[in-house]
């Protein structure tokens, strides 16, 4: 097996900005309610997010899933397809964030690597039984199950808070939205920080760094974790802003009720196996605390959600299918550091276009455009 | 088609369990931690006198420690996903 140190390197430091893209693209899943409803304030929260990702990067060590199993013929996988995959799934989290819609991570990558694997040697590497039962299928589930506890969840807080006053309620229900809120980030941190783990051993095993049966490398875990708990930490705003202000009017027992539906959803599909998104999970909640209430949703947002969710796998394909195709087309290592200039400097240039419509703590709370127009004035 | 792709690629006694096991941790927290709010608030609230007050502490405490072991539960869980 040929050794490719420079490419390997390359593959590490856009691993390693994907992890970090997962982290602020999914930092909203767990913190988006409470900062909505004020139960913890921005900064804080985001930093507090990280932290129980890093935590829960380290909780569960024996997984360190390799992504794509299952997905793609796992023999076709060459480090440049890695390299592919996630500049796939790097640009499609960049392009989400900058419209602040929530779209999950995990498609993205695997939207890369299938893309990347079908230029490299054909349909007939791709499982496409895998992609049906392991991403479209679990992502039609995600946000319809998660909806539909919510909404029960929220409604039966609402029936039983009736016994107290508001502001009781509302001080409760805040602090318990700390608790189930760092519940979902540790298991996200368990989850994500593990897939970048896993690709990133991928690597390693398709570059002769490591053999097939090695464990993952120490430096590979440490690091990883710390990308994604930075990532996080640094907070996708404009997501987080779409999630708590954007889908509903969320008020503390909805965030609550949310939270605790997502954290319940995420790890019993876990617990089973099922890999749901954990953004289609917490975006399904918050539409079902909007639901238990009986208040309007802003479906509009929602549907745009959903139809990034439909576009996310075909999307990051092409950009993975692109990115391989021009790195084979210049060739070698020259290919692949073109690529990675290329994808730093479409990352850069997107990031100084958003900072025209800056979306940041001080405004992340402000009044959504276009508010619901039915009546929801509900108890609390 | 649908019939096909429904029996083919959904394993639905699975996703049945996830449904079920989200129900009944996801509403199950949810109603105990409201009913521990609401025993807390009638312990502070005046509504009742010694024993009653006492009453009303326990089952506010028992409520909490319930939700705080499904907590320690999921961590559990999290631990040993491998």
């Amino acid at each position: 097996m040929e050794h490719n140190t420079f490419a390997l390197i390359l593959v590490v430091i856009v691993g390693l900005s994907f992890d970090f893209t997962n982290g602020f693209h999914d930092s909203a899943n767990a913190m988006a309610t409470s900062i909505a409803t004020g139960a913890l304030k921005p900064r804080f929260a985001v930093v507090l997010s990280g932290a129980a990702n890093l935590v829960g990067a380290f909780l569960s060590l024996s997984v360190a899933a390799t992504i794509a199993k299952g997905i793609v013929d796992q023999g076709s996988v060459d480090i440049f397809v890695v390299f592919a995959g996630l500049a796939g799934g790097v640009a499609w989290n960049v392009a989400t964030w900058y419209f602040g819609i929530p779209s999950s991570s995990s498609h993205a990558l695997i939207g890369g690597v299938i893309g990347a694997t079908l230029v490299h040697a054909g349909s007939s590497a791709v499982i496409w039984s895998g992609v049906a039962s392991k991403v479209i299928i679990p992502a039609l589930f995600a946000p319809t199950i998660a909806m539909g506890v919510a909404t029960v969840a929220t409604w039966v807080a609402y029936q039983l808070a009736r016994a107290s006053d508001e502001t009781t309620s509302k001080r409760y229900f805040r602090s318990g939205q700390i608790g189930t809120a760092t519940l979902v980030s540790l298991a996200h941190g368990t989850n994500d920080a593990q897939k970048t783990m896993g690709i990133l051993t991928l690597a390693l095993v398709a570059n002769g760094s490591i053999g097939a049966d090695a464990t993952t490398p120490n430096w590979v875990i440490v690091s990883c974790a710390l990308a994604m708990a930075l990532g996080t930490s640094v907070g996708g705003w404009r997501i987080i802003r779409t999630l708590g202000k954007g889908l509903i009017e969320i008020a503390a027992p909805q965030g609550f009720a949310a939270e605790a539906t997502s954290a319940a959803v995420i790890l019993s599909s876990s617990h089973f196996g099922i890999p749901l998104s954990t953004t289609q999970v917490c975006s399904g909640s918050v539409v079902g605390a909007g639901l238990g209430r009986g208040e309007a949703v802003r479906w509009g947002v929602f549907g745009k959600m959903a139809i990034t969710w439909v576009v996310t796998l075909p999307a990051a394909a092409a950009v993975g299918a692109l990115s391989y195709g021009l790195v084979k087309l210049i060739g070698g290592n020259a290919g692949v550091g073109v690529m990675a200039a290329l994808l730093a400097l479409g990352c850069g240039g997107v990031f100084l276009v958003s900072r025209k419509s800056s979306v940041n703590p001080n405004n992340v709370n402000d009044e959504w455009e276009g508010a619901p127009t039915a009546e929801h004035k509900v108890a609390a | 088609m649908t019939a096909l792709v429904a029996t083919t690629y959904v394993n639905w006694k699975d996703m049945g369990a996830v449904l079920g096991l989200s129900l009944a941790f996801g509403v199950g927290v949810v109603v105990v931690f409201t009913m521990g709010m609401i025993a807390m608030s009638r312990s502070t609230g005046g509504q009742g006198t010694g024993s009653k007050t006492i009453g009303w502490v326990l089952a506010a405490v028992l409520c909490f420690a319930v939700v705080a072991g499904v907590v320690v539960f999921a961590i559990y869980e999290i631990f040993n996903k491998g």
